[in-house]
């Protein structure tokens, strides 16, 4: 719509407009309008060329209708009077005219659907953007130097904030940012010599070196979410030394933190502040380590926390109206993720949400302009769980990969099923909080989340009886080690820490699951790994493999060999290889350098499956030649077979440009519905 | 110095601006000083010769120096007196954590024959306060009983002069060799969770369930060095015994917490980690 709202204008101020300085006022406004996202101002020049030029009947409709145009995205009911003026008084401009008859409908008020259009899409666009107040520029952060950067809309350049020439100069990098009200500054999360700092950088080029505002020993991490409109406030997402999680408020006159809220959970959500400055809008976890989120809003002063959004589904904070009336949120309740709004009144929400817009997508959002436009990054480029049934035999997928997860789409990887086969375990993680461990029950169609105490772990796999998980991971402490996980209860036992610099790898079960093989590396090359069987009823350990490089392996249905990726010494080279638990040295499967990867032995024991180039291939045990299995998808990173030999559980890479998106006509949407 | 007034409170440096309270007991001056002067009111108690100060006496960070508490008719109880420092934040409350409110907890030793044996019908008609005004008032006391501002606090503020070279060794110690981080993590310097530290272990059997198997309440390490002895029965008299006592590795049993494990630190150490424990005492405000 806006495209020919300007078309017609052009054609108008072509047509009819006698006045160049008339043009080059309508053009002056509409450049505070859309460029600079002035609104306030932008009307206030409309009204003057309406008045200045009423003579000029082209030129003062136009004005009109601009002026109605700003009034509508400010949510302000007075658009709708502007453009009943223009019907009014302006009856012989046919353009205007259809454009007023057109906003004002058959019933003669505004249009009260919001609209949305994609505004950019590139490679990892999406991850940890900021909007200025205008809507002009997103902050993002670039992943080929680490420098904090922004992309202005209006123009499409990019241009970096901080001055790192790469990655080669510092491993340091920006994370999280938030603009300041006005626009002129932007203070964001900086990573140097393993210490976060919150900075502050100029936006406009020639501006003042970025500075640091606030830097403490003490902290692990901490990432600026929002701004207050009056200035004095960035709100902080951070972590401790010991572990600790808060939630803070950063003054921005003399840096200085006060702690809002400690919370058990890991506080990776964006916070808002209300337009006036009085609350701060969040998510947290539905209960204790969950992925589920409920919106809640706290009094910056700390005197009181009110539950804003408390219900089944996964509520997430995504701001407010700009008349601050409505506190936004995006929730799954209807199942897509939908944006709706609750009105918000002398500190508590009033009434029900509404709903205005029933999908945006998977992705997240990344806030609002102060005309009321929101923000949002769709996220393709990330990673799906499928299943699919195979005959092995043909090398081909007799029924085509289907989505296994449906909620936390793109986030869900690392699949295995239970030996019992009725279970389907994968490890998500939403919205970058903690990683969770769901559990789909083929037979009800259940799933259940299981949060062990760890700030992540990778490759859980089941026990084989059912009871418990191994994984990699990294407790509440940092310390990295291999773990054990009661699948009901989620409570955790570290099998081993790994050493300082060093660390452990994709723990796996004997078939009898008595004994545990994982792999210990001593150190960050990896070249001195050891793979390592433990027995857990006495917790002796005996060394399989040692001083070799071992990337990934499977044990055998059978328990007397194992398959392995690996450097293993005097070879030298990287070779697929079966090692026998009792000992002997390995037999090379497939010739070294041949490509092949992460070895996964089926649980018939009839085939190795592999993987090469993204594609699935599976040899026999015994040797030959390796057959491409065609799963009907390609890139695919992660694989388990089911029991029953037919269904295979894989998540596949996507490497498809996020997309950033704008939602607009909300705050007239809001208006329309009072 | 970091003071901002939440409500009817000062939040000293190192806590939380926000102080929880239950929507139907918002904080108030009122309401506060109502329950301070329950908190010391004897007529709270069967024979008016005890009230709540006399377990949880101010001038010892609201503890009594005792091992175990002592009640009405100078009856013995069973447990050491838990320090009511920064309960506002808490969300378990006795040391084996079967309550979940200070409304609920308050009135609770009101009751307790071992401690102050008062039917709440009777507290009722001694104070002239219905029992949910008398547990308003005292759980909106003992949140205001705060403990913060301490050397530690301005340390990890950015003052690096707040503490001593020993007492950042202890620190260091804390948070790494020593372990004690597992439980007491955060500003409260607890994770408000139920651990087996073998405390109650002895002679092949449990003393005290707590919680279920010999599972207490962490408690807060603030004010610590001012409330001796330690443990939910004050079975250890000083710091140094508390420090023994974890760096042998507690008394193992079927339950032992898997992060009690032998320490092995140095003398040294362990002087540096009491001396770190010493820089928790801050300033009550009450």
């Amino acid at each position: 719509m806006k495209s020919i709202l300007i078309g017609t204008l052009a054609a108008i101020l072509a047509a009819g407009a006698q006045s160049n300085e008339a043009e080059r006022q309508l053009k002056a406004a509409m450049n505070a309008e859309l460029m600079n996202g002035d609104i306030k101002t932008a009307i206030k020049q409309y009204g003057e060329i309406a008045a200045k030029y009423k003579n000029d009947r082209a030129v003062a409709a136009m004005a009109l209708v601009r002026m109605a145009e700003a009034y509508q995205k400010m949510g302000d009911a007075e658009a709708s009077q502007v453009y009943e003026r223009v019907l009014r008084e302006f009856a012989d401009q046919k353009a205007a005219v259809m454009i007023a008859r057109t906003r004002l409908g058959g019933h003669q008020k505004p249009e009260t659907r919001v609209s949305t259009r994609q505004i950019w899409t590139g490679a990892q666009v999406a991850y940890y953007a900021a909007n200025s107040p205008d809507g002009r520029l997103l902050s993002f952060v670039d992943q080929k130097t680490g420098n904090l950067a922004v992309h202005d809309l209006t123009s499409g350049v990019d241009r970096p904030l901080t001055g790192k020439s790469g990655w080669s100069e510092s491993d340091e990098f920006a994370e999280y940012s938030t603009f300041s009200p006005d626009g002129k500054r932007v203070a964001y999360a900086w990573s140097s010599k393993g210490r976060y700092e919150v900075r502050v950088a100029a936006v406009e080029p020639g501006g003042p070196h970025p500075r640091i505002l606030y830097a403490n020993d003490d902290m692990e991490w901490i990432a600026p979410t929002d701004w207050s409109a009056d200035g004095q406030w960035i709100a902080v997402n951070l972590e401790r030394n010991d572990g600790a999680t808060q939630i803070g408020l950063v003054n921005v006159a003399n840096g200085a933190l006060s702690v809002l809220t400690s919370v058990e959970w890991s506080p990776s959500s964006k916070m808002y502040f209300s337009p006036d400055s009085r609350y701060l809008a969040l998510s947290k976890p539905d209960r204790e380590g969950s992925l589920q989120r409920d919106v809640y809003v706290m009094a910056i002063d700390g005197s009181r926390e009110i539950p804003a959004v408390v219900h089944p589904a996964n509520d997430l904070a995504v701001g407010w109206s700009p008349d601050g009336k409505n506190l936004l949120f995006s929730s799954d309740r209807k199942g897509p993720t939908g944006i709706y709004a609750i009105a918000f009144e002398d500190g508590r929400p009033i009434g029900n949400p509404r709903q205005l817009h029933s999908d945006i997508g998977q992705g997240r959002t990344i806030g609002i302009t102060r005309s009321g436009t929101l923000f949002f990054a769709l996220l393709p480029g990330s990673r799906d769980l499928l299943t699919a049934t195979v005959d092995f035999a043909a090398g081909r997928a007799i029924k085509p990969p289907t989505p296994a997860a449906h909620q936390f789409v793109g986030t869900n990887y690392q699949p295995d099923w239970s030996q019992d086969g009725r279970y389907l375990s994968y490890s998500s993680y939403g919205q970058r909080i903690r990683t969770v461990l769901k559990i789909l029950d083929a037979q009800t169609g259940d799933t259940r989340e299981l949060a062990p105490a760890l700030r992540q772990f990778n490759f859980a796999r089941w026990s084989p009886d059912g009871g418990s998980f191994v994984a990699q991971g990294t407790d509440m402490k940092g310390r990295q080690g291999v773990f054990w996980i009661d699948a009901k209860t989620a409570e955790i036992e570290a099998l081993e820490f790994s050493t300082p610099g060093g660390n452990m790898g994709i723990p796996q079960w004997s078939p009898d699951g008595r004994k545990v093989y994982f792999i210990r590396r001593p150190d960050s090359s990896g070249n001195d790994a050891t793979l390592v069987e433990r027995d857990l009823s006495t917790g002796i350990d005996r060394e399989l493999l040692s001083h070799a490089a071992i990337y990934w392996f499977s044990p055998a249905p059978d328990g007397k060999s194992l398959v392995t990726d690996a450097v293993i010494p005097p070879g030298k080279d990287r070779a697929i290889s079966i090692v026998s638990t009792e000992g002997g040295a390995p037999r090379d499967l497939l010739r070294p350098g041949a490509g092949f990867q992460v070895p996964y032995w089926t649980p018939d024991g009839r085939l190795i499956l592999l993987r090469k180039s993204g594609d699935l291939w599976a040899i026999q045990p015994a040797g030959g030649e390796p057959r491409k299995i065609d799963l009907g998808a390609t890139r695919i990173l992660d694989f388990r077979v089911h029991p029953d030999g037919r269904q295979i559980a894989f998540m596949t890479r996507n490497d498809t440009p996020q997309e950033v998106w704008a939602m607009e006509n909300m705050s007239l949407v809001l208006a329309a519905k009072k | 110095m970091l003071f901002l007034v939440a409500a009817a409170v000062s939040i000293p440096l190192g806590l939380d601006l926000y102080l929880p309270a239950p929507e139907t007991n918002p904080l108030t001056a009122a309401k506060i000083e109502l329950g301070r002067r329950l908190f010391f009111d004897r007529r709270l108690s069967n024979d008016g010769s005890v009230s709540c100060s006399s377990c949880h006496d101010p001038e010892r960070a609201f503890s009594d120096g005792r091992a175990i508490a002592v009640g009405v008719f100078q009856r013995k109880g069973r447990r050491n007196s838990p320090v009511l420092i920064n309960r506002g934040y808490g969300r378990l409350f006795f040391w084996d954590g079967r309550v979940s409110s200070l409304e609920e907890q308050v009135l609770k030793p009101i009751e307790d024959r071992n401690e102050m044996d008062l039917p709440l019908a009777e507290a009722t008609a001694r104070v002239s306060l219905a029992p949910d005004e008398i547990a308003r008032a005292l759980a909106s006391f003992v949140r205001s009983i705060l403990s913060g501002d301490s050397a530690y606090d301005r340390h990890i503020n950015g003052d690096r002069a707040a503490l001593t070279p020993e007492q950042r060794a202890g620190l260091q110690l804390f948070r790494g060799k020593a372990n004690c981080t597992s439980c007491h993590v955060g500003p409260n310097f607890t994770d408000e969770r139920l651990h087996n530290t073998g405390v109650a272990w002895r002679d092949g059997r449990f003393t005290d369930a707590g919680a279920g198997p010999g599972n207490f309440k962490t408690p807060t390490l603030r004010e610590i060095a001012r409330t001796a002895p330690y443990m939910h029965d004050g079975s250890l008299a000083t710091l140094d015994a508390v420090i023994e006592y974890y760096d042998r590795g507690g008394n193992q049993n079927p339950g032992l917490d898997p992060e009690i494990r032998p320490l092995r630190l140095t003398v040294v150490e362990k002087q540096s980690l009491i001396a770190f424990l010493r820089a928790l005492n801050g300033r009550l405000y009450r």
